[in-house]
């Protein structure tokens, strides 16, 4: 089972307090400046300057280890600033005229220490998937006649720390290792959490732990909602809801988001047994999570994402023998790291679902993902590409390459998801994709409701989403009329009210 | 419901293995038979299990709640190779006992057993040896263990063998796999080797009775503790001092992992450019970015890099230009052998074709143009101390 908003923690670099390596290395570069200091460099990698939740700890580490080396053989000195950012202050390796030259990073494979003045075209690449378009990521400066362009980036440093409150650098060492720990918790924090979720997936009131979402078609032929039709109605565990639930995390030590990612698909697998279980008892009961409700109106059918093993277990077959026979359907979502860990067993996954009649839906597409492998050899009925504002952003020739594999894909295979902005409808739409599911979706759901229900005055937007959102009872309490919350799409125009 | 109790702290097992405590048990039972000793017993049949329903934290569960029992005279804990538990004591203990039967009935509560068989029985001795002799000499295999071949890890399990691991030597666990190039007349002639660490030997070792691939995302976790012993192996002074070409199996994290660094220090100047890296599929579309950036950093240092675990289903994902690798590691199979190279989305030249144990293996990959094998054949005939590249 699928758990959703699993995020990064960022180290903000925002009010760091600049430390003695800020002053030192102002001192170095005025020495250099002052004595013209002919045939030294300064190279600034902006690490600040990537996309969170970049620098993570081995940008750092890889990065840093690089620039040593260079500072070896080049006579230099690196210094690590509190905002992230690293500086080499070292000797040219070659004459000033011929600095211009090209010269491929290809050569640092037989060289193995970068010259410096290779160090912007070699890390602009290394670091290209995690930069974002806010200026240069490297500077390559010349000391004699380029001083002053260091010495006003170092002021600019210092200056961050007049009023500063924030983090010195070794507070932001102890952060950025912090953030280390949390991507990898120790077994025993891990063994904790894992029991504190094996304990609540066990209890009764497990529906209020999970979450549903609505998937679009955009511009459908329904004239209802201006035109949202919906597709599915996609069934997840609510992190949040978890964490909320566990100890461990509320005190800080802990975080399901940050651990562990094969810890995490490991959850995954003993989740999808509950949350089949509850399917199966759900039906007919009338609740949010009940199968029966898709036959009812234009509600959609509920998607469940579930790992292989949770496919091939007896409880998704005790689910398929319920609705054999009867009008009852529902989809299943596999993610693409789930798909790729085991081929065969994957292979049988899709055999079983086939057999049910069950289409297989793709999760978990990253553009980065695709633009590393062919997803569309699995041969899914639908493919759920991530949305990242990376998208718009994209160099000319990756852009090509994910305008060829949606064009392979089919774009009426595509659903936006994690669309939780306008920009990502737009990216999308003027892609040709009209599907889409995120909370900006959930936003033109909720208002749509809000409009053409009755019974709204008392209500928020964000109090009808997050209650449409709710998979327990519990999550709906307040709203008086639930059956609207789960109808695929109210009526557009807004009917009327009861005073 | 089942209730949790938290235990943050791995506990050591004891140092008996489950066959031994099967041993133990059939003799201590022969002992009250032949003296006519009167002892209690009880049994939890963790065996009779429900395979879809048995949990790892079952097993663990099942122990603390026996705990109860520790403090009754002569008392002892055996667990059998099956995974049942048997506590034996002697004298009176109906407190201690009737604390147990409740908490083994509230944990199992909501699990069904084989057949709807008993999972708990109470026995005494001498009257019931005959039955709990037949439990100790022939058990019946756990549901899961039956399917895996041993105990599946749990993260108690497994932070256990993660600390063990810590404290052994892993050089005799060392092995290397040949992988070799076909020549024109035939032969083969060694390209590198593969050296890795032997799992199964290891786990064995460590942690008797588990199965560390039965949980395919622990095994994956624990893959990343082996990395770094590995690496430290190699790193060590003189490891590899006139070593051939290698590859070496590594998760994507251990590239960018301080211990890389180390290992990448070391690397003498005759081997550079001559290292294979091999990562998993699941591995790099778990973090593209971080893969992206391992990538590019260990090409800048001169290491190859190859795609391990290729089947027929998930060639067509991986083609080699596309995802920036230099070979794929493409698995001997039917599905396999119905395979031609053009709808292999890569050059053949770039496949090293892995458990190419027969003739047909080998013949199909030469008919398609395969180069580079792996397998019992290829070691069988390639030549020792050919030269590599």
């Amino acid at each position: 089972m699928k758990v959703l908003a699993i995020s990064h923690t960022a180290i903000s670099h925002g009010a760091m307090v600049p430390t003695v390596v800020e002053r030192h290395l102002y001192e170095a570069a005025l020495r250099a400046v002052r004595s013209a200091a002919v045939g030294r460099l300064a190279v600034v990698l902006h690490l600040s300057r990537l996309r969170p939740p970049a620098p993570r700890p081995h940008h750092r580490r890889i990065v840093r280890a690089l620039l040593q080396e260079t500072a070896g053989r080049y006579d230099g000195q690196v210094f690590g600033l509190a905002n992230g950012d690293l500086v080499l202050l070292c000797r040219a390796a070659r004459p000033a005229a011929s600095r211009d030259d090209s010269q491929q990073p290809a050569s640092l494979a037989r060289t193995l220490v970068a010259e410096p003045e290779m160090l912007p075209e070699f890390m602009e690449r290394l670091l290209q998937a995690d930069r974002a378009n806010a200026g240069d990521l490297v500077s390559l400066w010349s000391l004699a006649s380029e001083g002053d362009r260091l010495l006003g980036y170092v002021r600019e440093r210092l200056a961050q720390g007049v009023g500063g409150l924030g983090m010195s650098e070794d507070i932001a060492a102890q952060a950025v290792q912090a953030q280390a720990n949390a991507k990898g918790q120790p077994p025993d924090m891990a063994h904790a959490l894992h029991d504190a979720v094996a304990a609540l997936v066990g209890t009764a009131g497990i529906s209020d732990l999970m979450q549903r979402q609505t998937a679009i078609l955009l511009g459908g032929p329904s004239e209802r909602a201006g035109g949202l039709q919906p597709l599915f109605r996609e069934v997840s565990f609510s992190i949040a809801a978890l964490e909320g639930r566990i100890p461990a995390v509320a005190a800080g030590g802990a975080s399901l988001g940050g651990s562990d990612p094969f810890l995490f698909r490991h959850l995954a697998a003993r989740l999808d047994q509950r949350v089949l279980a509850v399917l199966c008892d759900e039906i007919g009961r009338g609740g949010p999570l009940d199968l029966i409700q898709a036959l009812s109106g234009n509600a959609p059918i509920l998607h469940l994402n579930l790992t292989v093993p949770g496919i091939l277990s007896p409880g998704f077959g005790r689910l398929v023998g319920l609705c054999a026979g009867t009008r009852l359907r529902f989809g299943v979502e596999i993610g693409l790291l789930e798909a790729t860990s085991d081929s065969q067993s994957f292979a049988e996954a899709r055999s079983r679902l086939a057999e049910a009649g069950i289409g297989l839906v793709l999760d978990g597409v990253s553009h980065l993902a695709l633009l590393l492998s062919q997803p569309w050899a699995l041969r899914p009925a639908l493919m759920k590409l991530d949305w990242s504002p990376r998208l718009a952003e994209l160099p000319e020739e990756e852009r090509q390459a994910i305008d060829a594999a949606l064009a392979q894909i089919g774009t009426d295979k595509v659903v936006l998801h994690h669309a939780e902005t306008e920009a990502a409808l737009r990216w999308g739409l003027a892609h040709g994709i009209r599907r889409f599911q995120g909370r900006h979706v959930d936003a033109m759901l909720g208002a749509s409701r809000i409009v053409s229900c009755g019974q709204a005055e008392a209500c928020t937007l964000r109090q009808c989403i997050e209650r449409a959102g709710a998979a327990g009872r519990v999550g709906r309490a307040g709203c008086v009329n639930p059956a609207l919350l789960d109808a695929g799409a109210p009526a557009a125009a807004p009917t009327e009210r009861v005073a | 419901m089942i209730s949790t109790p938290a235990r943050r702290v791995p506990q050591e097992p004891p140092e008996t293995s489950p066959r031994q405590d099967a041993l133990q048990l059939a003799a201590l039972v022969r002992d009250c038979e032949l003296a006519g000793i009167a002892r209690q017993a009880c049994v939890v049949r963790l065996s009779r299990l429900t395979r879809d329903r048995v949990q790892p934290q079952h097993f663990r569960l099942a122990r603390a709640a026996l705990e109860p029992l520790a403090h009754a005279e002569r008392a002892r804990l055996f667990v059998l190779p099956n995974q049942d538990l048997v506590a034996v004591w002697r004298g009176p203990a109906e407190t201690a006992l009737l604390t147990v039967r409740t908490a083994i009935s509230h944990l199992f509560a909501d699990v069904e057993s084989e057949e709807g068989e008993a999972l708990w029985e109470e026995l005494s001795l001498p009257q019931d040896s005959t039955r709990l002799l037949r439990l100790a000499e022939t058990p019946k295999p756990a549901a899961r263990i039956a399917a895996s071949g041993g105990l599946p890890l749990d993260l108690t399990s497994l932070a256990l063998l993660e600390a063990r691991l810590a404290r052994v030597d892993v050089a005799r666990f060392a092995r290397r796999q040949p992988v070799c190039a076909m020549q024109k007349d035939g032969s083969f002639r060694l390209q590198w080797e593969r050296r890795l660490l032997c799992v199964e030997e290891l786990v064995e070792t460590l942690l008797p009775g588990a199965a560390p691939r039965a949980e395919p995302w622990l095994y994956r976790r624990l893959t990343r503790s082996l990395d770094r012993r590995a690496l430290a192996l190699l790193a060590a002074p003189g490891e590899l001092d006139n070593a051939r070409p290698f590859g070496l199996e590594l998760n994507v994290s251990s590239i960018l992992a301080p211990e890389f660094l180390r290992f990448d220090a070391a690397l003498p100047l005759s081997l550079r450019g001559q290292v294979i890296l091999e990562l998993q599929p699941a591995d790099v579309l778990s973090d593209p970015a971080a893969f992206l950036f391992a990538r590019d950093f260990v090409r800048a240092r001169g290491y190859r890099l190859l795609l391990q675990d290729v089947t027929a289903e998930s060639l067509p994902m991986f083609p080699l230009p596309r995802i920036g690798l230099d070979f794929v590691h493409l698995r001997w199979s039917e599905p396999v052998a119905r395979l031609s190279a053009a709808a292999f989305g890569t050059a053949p030249q770039t496949i090293v074709l892995a458990d190419a144990d027969g003739e047909d293996a080998i013949a199909w990959g030469r008919a398609q143009g395969i180069g580079l094998f792996q397998g019992a054949k290829a070691i069988e005939t390639h030549r020792p101390g050919g030269r590599t590249r």
